[in-house]
């Protein structure tokens, strides 16, 4: 009789290596489902004792409707492709240019002096003040929310980043540079990894505006999107479809915030304890 | 080995990683279907010299809206529409393939102009 393998099979979450969850956070999402289904049940019941239009009030089911008509007709699917594609390259952009001349800045007195007073004033000028100057230069689509997505998200990681190049204790530099570094060594060294914590709130903070001036951007200056979604839907009294936009830009941000911002910090400045969990936000 | 699986399911990161990889697959699983549904469509019209527009008849399952108004008109040129169905004219092959693709599309046949 051959042998039986008594180990107990390993589960699909195991095998595909998803962590466990633990029993905390089980009954926080249970808690939070339990707050959800409440709130939907609230809102179903409303709509007949309040008798108003749908297009004015529509009930959970019509927005579940519209979800599905959305998806089945193709246009939910490709409006979120192009929104979180908008908003990746938008951020990437903004990102990688303020941190270029947040260090420059924060490391340079010239480059500071230079920079600082136009820097500041366009902080000034917000980015919904340019969009119709940027759509007159570029037109409907891409660039025009690519350009505005950028402005968005520089402002935060550069000024970010130049409080933590400046905040850099010069004792670490001076030791540094005791031990025969050369200044690019410093920069990459010790300059930038001290300076991480401040560039992560950039980041966190630029991303969290992007989103938000994405949905903008994407009203003005763009044909496709959920921004755009949002907007058509007002406009033809398709409220519901309104509320699925609304819905899948709240989702989209649990989704990056979650699976890649906390993940993220957590694996940098969480590790080097430099980032303080609050009780209950997990 | 169990160590290493162990190890990169501890790591921070791991979150990210799975997510992305889900993404990708989700995203190839996505192409391979459309790969299946437009298949039929392209055998059916055929191949013909390349760079030559060709004139299309695509049948919706719905009645179009402005979103696929929208991408007919990036594609080619709408020479009408007529309920549910859509007559293109000046279509490259290749993009052909790609409305082929489109899991929203019913039918897509060679429209000739005069047959219509």
């Amino acid at each position: 009789m051959p042998a039986v393998d008594s180990r107990p099979v390993p589960s699909v979450v195991r095998m595909i290596g998803l962590p466990k969850l633990r029993p905390r956070t089980r009954r926080q999402i249970t808690r939070g489902a339990i707050g959800c289904a409440a709130i939907l049940l609230a809102w179903q019941l409303s709509v007949p004792l309040v008798d108003l239009p749908a297009y004015f009030y529509p009930a959970p089911l019509d927005v579940i409707d519209a979800f599905f008509e959305l998806m089945r007709k193709g246009i939910l699917p490709a409006y979120v492709a192009d929104s979180m594609g908008r908003f990746a390259a938008g951020t990437l952009i903004g990102a990688t240019l303020g941190l270029f001349f947040g260090v420059l800045i924060g490391l340079s007195r010239t480059a500071s002096r230079l920079l600082s007073p136009l820097i500041s004033f366009l902080f000034a000028v917000v980015e919904m003040a340019w969009i119709p100057l940027f759509v007159l230069w570029w037109g409907y689509g891409i660039k025009t929310i690519l350009v505005a997505l950028t402005y968005v998200v520089f402002f935060p990681v550069l000024y970010n980043t130049i409080l933590g190049v400046r905040t850099v204790p010069a004792v670490l530099v001076n030791a540094t540079r005791s031990l025969g570094a050369s200044r690019w060594q410093v920069i990459w060294m010790v300059v930038l990894p001290a300076a991480i914590p401040n560039i992560l709130t950039g980041l966190r903070t630029g991303a969290g505006f992007a989103f938000r001036g994405l949905i903008f951007a994407e009203i003005i200056a763009a044909k496709s999107g959920v921004g755009y979604l949002i907007f058509e839907g007002a406009t033809t009294q398709q409220t519901d479809r309104t509320i699925v936009g609304m819905l899948a830009m709240g989702f989209l941000w649990l989704f990056i915030e979650y699976l890649y911002i906390r993940p993220f910090e957590r694996a940098t400045v969480g590790r080097w304890g430099m980032l303080t969990e609050q009780r209950g936000d997990s | 080995m169990t160590d290493l699986v162990q190890n990169l399911r501890r790591h921070p990161l791991s979150v990210p990683a799975i997510t992305t990889t889900f993404v990708a697959v989700l995203w190839l699983a996505y192409a391979a279907f459309g790969w299946a549904h437009g298949a039929p469509f392209l055998d059916r019209l055929g191949a013909g010299p390349k760079g030559e527009p060709i004139a299309l008849r695509v049948d919706l399952p719905f009645p179009p809206e402005a979103f696929h108004l929208t991408y007919f008109q990036r594609v080619g040129r709408i020479a009408r529409t007529d309920g549910q169905t859509i007559y293109l004219r000046g279509v490259d092959r290749r993009t052909a393939g790609a409305i082929a693709r489109q899991y929203w599309i019913k039918d897509i046949t060679l429209w000739t102009e005069k047959a219509s």
